[in-house]
């Protein structure tokens, strides 16, 4: 009971929190118009879950659960006016265009949920058929039906068109396009209604009507109680068949995945952006969408340890700007401590950069107390914009920033204030004494690729 | 009827449109089956056909009868089943023909053995009953015409076709006669023309037990031929995809998966196998997977009694059980999922499933916890009369298989913390009564509120398996308050009272996973990382930071990404890295950092992609020269 007490603190300021926030969207005049629907929809659905008791017919009582997934897209259309109007806050530092994506998640999937029950309760009725009075049954069918399509077609859902547009057919879209594609080979004025596919709300608002009308016809005629049962588990089937698609969309959404349709143009831009002059290699790279549309993404990458960072950072986000809104890039040098030599290829080894840096970092910070950096600095006025990205060498400053502090295991031990000719010629002069012998075999055997190896020299064969 | 079953099983077909024609034919035997309706229902109980000649009909017809259908729903289901039979006959026969020798061959051979198996039962029957055949003379001629049409014209007209024809249009337009002259069989079989030819059954018939051509027939009828008509249709191989969805601009892509997808399925054996190993690598998967089992053995033995018995409260409950499985199978499948290497698509991992499938979780015991409250509610307005004599042996045993659950799951569950659990001294003693219930209960309520996000998949499934604890519970406790004292509003309180509970129980899951799902800064390492960022802050060399993004994407990763302005003259990599090592502190484990200096935004805006970007750059320079003020030097 504990539990109970601690939680009821937080939850009368979270309804607090919950009215603020809802005087804020119903101040819209759009939300009006919501929030009259929601209110008809709540008098609709409670006839119905009437007429369902009434009737006795678990099939009308699969049909209204479709009412109460209305229901449900109707707030998740509330919600989407909230979230254009909320700025991202501290906590949620993306915003909040996610709150849309899982509100159809939840959605739809609470309308699985509801198919799900309704076949447990008619594979119990299989057993005992109760009697269904068709009184109210074709009544409520209608009712629903009607209101359900004006639903549909009357407001705007955003983000369940999104939805439905962006997910996978499902089977129920393409039975039916099949079917009419067929059919507008004989009559091809049908083709702009049917054929690229059909609403999926309004499909299975059709077809649990037809269902309904049938099992009416049927109990009427013959007393087929069973229909009954069976119409209900055809109405959850293809409840289920609408829903997953668009449940796995946006489920796919949350999971932070790279959406396909995206991959190949992604593929194409990391190809763009790995030929750049300098960069060695891309990896890490995470791309997924935020809210429905855009995507934000994050990457590491690898270049020559003789590469102006800030060069290739500003083309490498320019790539992928167009694509990816919300970008990080992380530009990182393997072994920058020693001092820089030559490019090239490192032993697979020392990939891991984070790991490999990350021991000596106390010791750094005394170091920057007892000398702070002196580093030969950058042209003040830094480079022109020229473009010319192939050759960095020409505009940026030749003298490559060189870190003179003490370090406790580097290479370049005391050549802080030497030239830069001067300190190369030593470091090559002391080969190996602080980097693995790998690394030296690895890049003397690479040629350096552009100009400036006439000013560093070819190390030694 | 066989011409289906060759493209009911061919492997390469156009999904949707052989699927539809599936569809119709279960439809189709659906129909015959519930809705060729005999009015002779009642006649069910007793037999409709009178006395039994032998002992062998009357053995057959009680199993039909055992099946609950009546007799002639006995014979749609054995002719199904032949079909099946003839289904297995004809792939075979393809090779089969072969090895024989020729198809006229098989077909005789395949006659005789139908005779051989035909043989003992014509003994048994002959043997075990007085003959009503008046001379055997009067049954040459029908056996002469059932010989010749069954036999020998349908064999020659087959081959023929199928020389003159290609297989697919022989199939599609052989159902049609086939149908057809079915309808008009049954129509016409009363007809009394039909009784001069029919010599044979005119003695048993009776007038009384005549069968009409019911609607059912009819639509049945309609649903075969079209089922035949889609499934023979002539495949349209490879020639177009599926639509799969649309691209961001609208244009629609196209999912073409034809063949490769058939070859790529391994054996069903090896998969199980793989899978179930998978399952048992890890103590999370492991532990649902055993308590799956026992729930389903429990379910299945539920189930058997209660066919046994009669027993329909028996039966329900076991499809509650069943129902309640499959938030165990998801959770199971999350499990196993969680740990599958990550892909191009999912990058990170695909760790992230446990959470929304904790999330899932948490949905279901609201729906839950929603259809209890609303059955309870009408209940407490009108009480029903209860049978509590079966309920509680069976109450008692879900309540000893859910205990064992949670006691497996709560250790599971104190493991993945890491943190000491009071625990949960009880094993599985089979004597368990309610207060132990209660204060497990307790133990479990205070755990599931308290567990910090870490594992929303387990603690999904726990939170299911309590519920389903406290059903049991409510209903021992209410019938124990019944029996004792009649009180029967004693049921609807009780469940009123439970889904309340569950309800309140689902929602801090259901809270956490929102949180991580919407990407919040990660509750748990929030205060840290406020003193990280302050850290970060004094860097030397640093100005400022923007952007700064930390999110939990499953229960092991921690992401960040962040964009850091320094002075032009310090090292990139030196702030790199001494920022990646306090964010690391505080409990990020997969960052990016993005380190801009002046020469960064002068780029971007030479690269200018537009207006607005420039705009929002040249903003930042100022920002950055107003924090530096005297010592940056534009």
């Amino acid at each position: 009971m504990g539990t109970i007490h601690l939680f009821r603190k937080p939850q009368r300021s979270f309804f607090g929190k919950l009215l603020q926030e809802f005087r804020l969207v119903a101040a819209d005049r759009r939300s009006w118009k919501i929030l009259l629907f929601g209110v008809i929809n709540l008098i609709c659905t409670s006839f119905l879950l009437m007429w369902c008791s009434s009737t006795n017919s678990i099939a009308l009582t699969a049909y209204t659960y479709l009412t109460i997934f209305d229901l449900f897209s109707l707030i998740t259309c509330l919600i989407s006016y909230w979230v254009m109007m909320r700025k991202p806050s501290a906590v949620y530092s993306f915003g909040f265009e996610r709150l849309e994506v899982l509100a159809v998640f939840a959605s739809t999937v609470l309308a699985q949920l509801g198919a799900l029950f309704i076949l447990k309760e008619s594979a119990e009725r299989f057993l005992e058929q109760p009697e269904i009075h068709t009184g109210r049954l074709l009544v409520g069918t209608f009712v629903a039906l009607s209101f359900n399509l004006f639903t549909m077609l009357s407001i705007r859902n955003k983000p369940f068109t999104y939805v439905s547009e962006a997910a996978s057919t499902s089977w129920l879209q393409e039975h039916v396009a099949d079917l009419s594609r067929s059919l507008c080979g004989i009559i091809p004025g049908l083709s702009s209604i049917f054929l690229p596919r059909m609403n999926p709300f309004v499909l299975i608002d059709l077809a649990g009507a037809f269902a309904l009308c049938i099992t009416y016809m049927l109990i009427e005629i013959n007393n087929y109680f069973a229909v009954d049962t069976a119409s209900a588990i055809a109405i959850a089937l293809m409840t289920f068949g609408t829903m997953y698609p668009m449940s796995v969309y946006s489920g796919k959404v949350l999971l932070q995945t790279t959406p396909p349709h995206v991959i190949g143009q992604l593929d194409k831009l990391i190809r763009e952006v790995s030929t750049l002059d300098g960069v060695l290699e891309v990896r890490n790279e995470h791309f997924w969408t935020l809210g429905f549309g855009s995507l934000a993404g994050s990457v590491h990458v690898r270049i020559r340890r003789d590469a102006n960072e800030q060069m290739v950072l500003a083309h490498v986000t320019n790539r992928l700007y167009t694509l990816v809104s919300t970008l990080t890039v992380q530009i990182f040098k393997d072994d920058w401590i020693r001092p820089a030599l030559v490019s090239g290829p490192v032993a697979a080894n020392v990939l891991n950069f984070s790991d490999h840096h990350i021991i000596p970092m106390p010791l750094f910070k005394t170091a920057d107390d007892l000398n702070p950096v002196t580093s030969t600095p950058t042209k003040p006025s830094s480079p022109p914009p020229e473009f010319s990205f192939n050759t960095p060498g020409k505009n940026v400053s030749p003298v490559i920033l060189l870190n003179t502090q003490t370090r406790p295991y580097g290479t370049g031990l005391n050549h802080g204030h030497t030239p830069y000719s001067n300190m190369l010629n030593q470091g090559l002069g002391v080969p190996g004494i602080g980097a693995p012998h790998g690394f030296r075999t690895g890049f003397t055997n690479t040629p350096s690729r552009y100009g400036s190896n006439s000013r560093i020299g070819q190390p030694r064969p | 009827m066989y011409h289906f079953p060759l493209v009911v099983f061919w492997p390469y077909s156009l999904w949707t449109t052989k699927t539809r024609g599936a569809a119709f034919f279960i439809i189709a035997v659906i129909c015959l089956l519930l809705f060729d309706n005999d009015d002779l229902m009642a006649k069910m109980a007793e037999h409709p056909e009178g006395h039994h000649d032998s002992a062998l009909t009357h053995m057959l017809y009680t199993a039909i009868a055992f099946l609950g259908v009546a007799d002639h729903k006995g014979g749609v289901l054995l002719l199904v089943l032949a079909l099946c039979c003839k289904v297995g006959f004809h792939t075979a026969s393809r090779k089969l023909s072969i090895d024989v020798g020729g198809a006229k061959r098989l077909q005789a051979l395949s006659q005789l053995v139908s005779v051989l198996l035909l043989c003992p039962w014509v003994l048994v029957l002959s043997v075990t009953t007085e003959s009503k055949v008046g001379s055997w003379f009067s049954l040459i001629m029908p056996f002469t015409t059932v010989i010749f049409f069954v036999m020998i014209l349908d064999f020659y007209v087959d081959s023929i076709c199928l020389v003159k024809m290609e297989v697919s249009k022989c199939a599609r337009y052989g159902s049609f006669p086939i149908f057809i002259s079915a309808l008009l069989f049954g129509n016409f079989w009363t007809h009394p023309i039909t009784d001069q030819l029919r010599a044979m059954s005119r003695t048993t018939h009776q007038e009384s037990t005549e069968h009409v051509l019911s609607g059912g027939v009819v639509v049945s009828a309609v649903f075969f031929i079209l089922s035949a008509n889609i499934l023979s249709s002539p495949c349209k191989r490879g020639q177009k995809g599926t639509l799969i969805g649309y691209s961001p601009e609208g244009t629609p892509l196209y999912n073409f998966m034809g063949d490769a997808f058939q070859h790529s399925s391994q054996s069903i054996p090896r998969f199980i196998k793989e899978s179930l190993k998978q399952i048992l690598e890890e103590s999370d998967s492991r532990q649902i997977f055993y308590f799956l089992c026992l729930n389903l053995l429990f379910t299945f033995v539920e189930l058997f009694y209660g066919v046994l018995t009669n027993s329909l409260g028996l039966i329900s409950d076991g499809f509650h059980m069943l129902f309640d499985c499959s938030a165990l199978v998801m959770g199971l499948f999350a499990a196993l999922m969680s740990r599958w290497k990550a892909t191009r698509i999912f990058s990170y991992g695909y760790g992230r499933i446990e959470i929304l499938s904790g999330f899932i979780n948490g949905l279901f015991l609201i729906v839950i916890a929603f259809f209890v409250f609303m059955e309870s509610v009408a209940r407490l307005i009108d009480p029903p009369e209860l049978d509590t004599n079966m309920l509680t042996p069976v109450s008692v045993g879900g309540l000893i298989v859910n205990l064992i659950g949670i006691c497996a799951f709560s250790h599971a569950h104190s493991h993945s913390h890491g943190a000491s659990q009071g625990g949960c001294h009880s094993s599985d003693h089979s004597h368990s009564h309610h207060t132990h219930g209660h204060s497990d209960h307790g133990h479990g309520h205070s755990h599931g509120a308290s567990g910090g996000g870490m594992n929303a998949n387990m603690r999904g499934v726990f939170l299911h398996v309590l519920a389903d604890t406290l059903g049991s519970i409510g209903v021992i406790v209410s019938t124990v308050l019944i029996e004792q004292f009649g009180w029967f509003v004693a049921d609807p309180l009780c469940s009123l009272f439970i889904a309340v509970l569950i309800f309140l129980s689902v929602i801090p899951l259901i809270k956490d996973a929102c949180q991580v799902l919407l990407l919040r800064l990660p509750p748990e390492h929030e205060k840290e990382l406020h003193t990280a960022l302050e850290k970060i802050q004094k860097i030397e060399g640093l100005i400022s930071y923007r952007d700064p993004h930390f999110w939990r994407h499953s229960a092991s990763i921690v992401a960040g990404t962040i964009h850091i302005q320094v002075t032009s003259d310090v090292l990139e990599q030196r702030i790199v890295q001494q920022v990646t090592t306090i964010l690391k502190d505080a409990g990020i484990n997969n960052l990016t950092i993005q380190v801009e200096k002046e020469a960064y935004f002068q780029h971007m805006s030479g690269l200018s992609t537009g207006f607005h970007d420039v705009l929002a750059m040249t903003k930042q320079m100022e920002s950055m020269k107003y924090c530096k003020d005297g010592t940056y030097i534009m």
